[in-house]
């Protein structure tokens, strides 16, 4: 007996200090938010060709300004004609003095392209004429974006773009994500589970490991891969994507903090289009930009990286 | 490497080892080859400390599996398999936090051990490979890291028995490092019994 009450007694020993570094670390676990919070949302429905217009759009818009400025954010919204490239980037730029401890937030819902050379862009208002022509000179792609972003003085950025083809707007980064970018059984593959996924690489994932620094970078949450197109639909009176993002902000809430993570809108809103558009559209088909047949499955992706940032308050 | 204080410890480790062999003859030493089997599990709380995000913890838990092959107060190789899980990290005040990571975890180790308190008091040290994803997401990584611990056998060495451990790991995620401590807790099997020297 006489050893077992010794080592019951190192044991004891053992646990208070795990209590003593557990407690250490309560300031660490973080608190309210008390920085200010900026959105920037727009929505392009009328666009001023009149076949290329779409329905939900700038509704998407408004019920994200709505949810936004309810978890405490200051919103500027532009829609249809207003939400041209040359407002975006000045509105971006009219931020250019916020705090360095602030949240700004870009979104927008319309039209999305991709172009023979695999890039991928966003269609503002004046991106397409009267008569349909493309105004190529207004389209935004990454870099251009990237560059509008550069202004702003803060390291707390979140882009969340419901349109076809977003998904060339996120970066891994050091890691690598396993959801296709032409999700679907029809397609490009379904995402297989974090371990077999992680194993098939893992070669490339370590040394890619090398490169990550932990630093800031937006993070960018697209509705679609950069090969596969978003839906709107008028059962949901939404974008697909955009609805399911807006239900995480009263349901997404994964851990009961009482804020719902880009992460956590993004499982969420992941987890619901598999569940309840995927399952139904995962044989149909429709024409991409290249002409390509793409099947109507989708999912949305998220960029890389160690961090992640409060989008919603409950 | 930025933080050299896991190096530092593997050295002292290295240093010590041969000193307290020479020291601890006059205990009741084994000098049999066993082969131990263990399954455990543990808490564990990380220190996330990213430049523009700052000090932050994540706390986790962890299911271990390990094999390990001991000559003596020596463990000569101690592989090992953890299945873990660790949650997001508190929110800081401008709204930054860590993500929160699950993967599977293959360890490799050598120790020493003394005898303490009439019980058996080993440190371990060694490396892992980790491959992971980062919780809710598709998007998946893989790390090495260094690893850290001291271990201590309850109960009789022979057969059946329990053991409490208090792990470390330093993760290595590029530049950013980030330290971890557990307490683990599990059983184990050693075969054969070994042959009193």
């Amino acid at each position: 007996m006489r050893p077992r009450m010794r080592a019951g007694t190192l044991a004891i020993h053992a646990a208070a200090l795990c209590c003593l570094v557990a407690a250490s670390s309560c300031s660490m676990m973080g608190g309210d938010i008390t920085a200010p919070r900026y959105a920037l949302v727009y929505g392009v429905s009328a666009y001023p060709f009149a076949p290329d217009q779409l329905s939900y759009p700038s509704i998407d818009a408004a019920d994200m300004k709505a949810v936004l400025a309810g978890s405490g954010y200051q919103v500027l919204s532009r829609m249809d004609l207003d939400a041209s490239s040359t407002n975006i980037v000045a509105d971006i730029q009219s931020l250019s003095g916020v705090p360095s401890n602030a949240t700004v937030l870009v979104y927008f819902s319309g039209h999305g392209t991709l172009d023979s050379n695999g890039t991928t862009y966003f269609i503002p208002a004046d991106g397409i004429d009267s008569s349909g022509a493309f105004v190529r000179s207004a389209w935004m792609d990454p870099a251009r974006l990237s560059k509008a972003l550069a202004v702003l003085p803060i390291k707390n950025i979140i882009v969340i773009l419901d349109t076809c083809y977003s998904g060339g707007f996120v970066q891994a980064g050091s890691s690598s994500d396993s959801a296709p970018q032409n999700y679907g059984p029809n397609d490009g593959g379904v995402t297989p589970d974090v371990f077999s996924a992680a194993m098939g690489k893992f070669g490339v994932l370590l040394a890619a490991n090398a490169g990550e620094t932990g630093k800031a970078a937006p993070i960018v949450i697209s509705a679609a891969g950069s090969r596969e197109l978003s839906y709107e639909t008028a059962s949901l009176a939404n974008g697909v994507f955009t609805h399911y993002l807006l239900e995480s902000a009263r349901n997404g809430d994964d851990n009961g903090d009482g804020y719902v993570t880009t992460t956590e809108a993004y499982a969420y809103s992941s987890k619901a289009i598999q569940s309840k558009w995927n399952a139904i559209y995962s044989d149909y088909y429709t024409s991409g930009s290249l002409n390509e047949p793409i099947f109507m499955d989708f999912l949305p992706h998220i960029s890389g990286g160690v961090r992640d940032l409060v989008l919603f308050k409950r | 490497m930025k933080n050299p204080f896991p190096v530092a410890a593997l050295l002292i480790l290295a240093a010590i080892a041969p000193l307290s062999a020479q020291g601890a003859g006059g205990h009741d030493q084994q000098e049999g080859v066993v082969i131990r089997i263990e399954a455990g599990g543990e808490g564990r709380v990380a220190a996330t400390n990213a430049p523009d995000t700052g000090l932050l913890a994540q706390f986790g838990y962890a299911g271990d599996f390990g094999a390990s092959l001991e000559y003596g107060r020596i463990t000569v190789f101690r592989f090992g398999l953890s299945l873990f899980r660790i949650a997001p990290s508190g929110i800081s005040p401008d709204g930054q936090l860590y993500r929160g990571w699950e993967g599977t975890r293959f360890s490799a180790e050598a120790g020493y051990s003394w005898e303490v308190l009439h019980t058996r008091l080993a440190v371990l040290a060694g490396g892992a490979l980790s491959a992971a994803g980062y919780s809710g997401t598709p998007l998946v990584f893989a790390y090495p890291s260094i690893l850290l611990g001291a271990k201590l056998d309850l109960g009789k060495r022979e057969g059946f028995g329990f053991w409490l451990a208090l792990p470390l790991e330093l993760v290595i995620r590029g530049s950013l490092l980030t330290p971890s401590a557990s307490l683990a807790a599990g059983i184990r099997w050693t075969v054969p019994s070994g042959r009193k020297g």
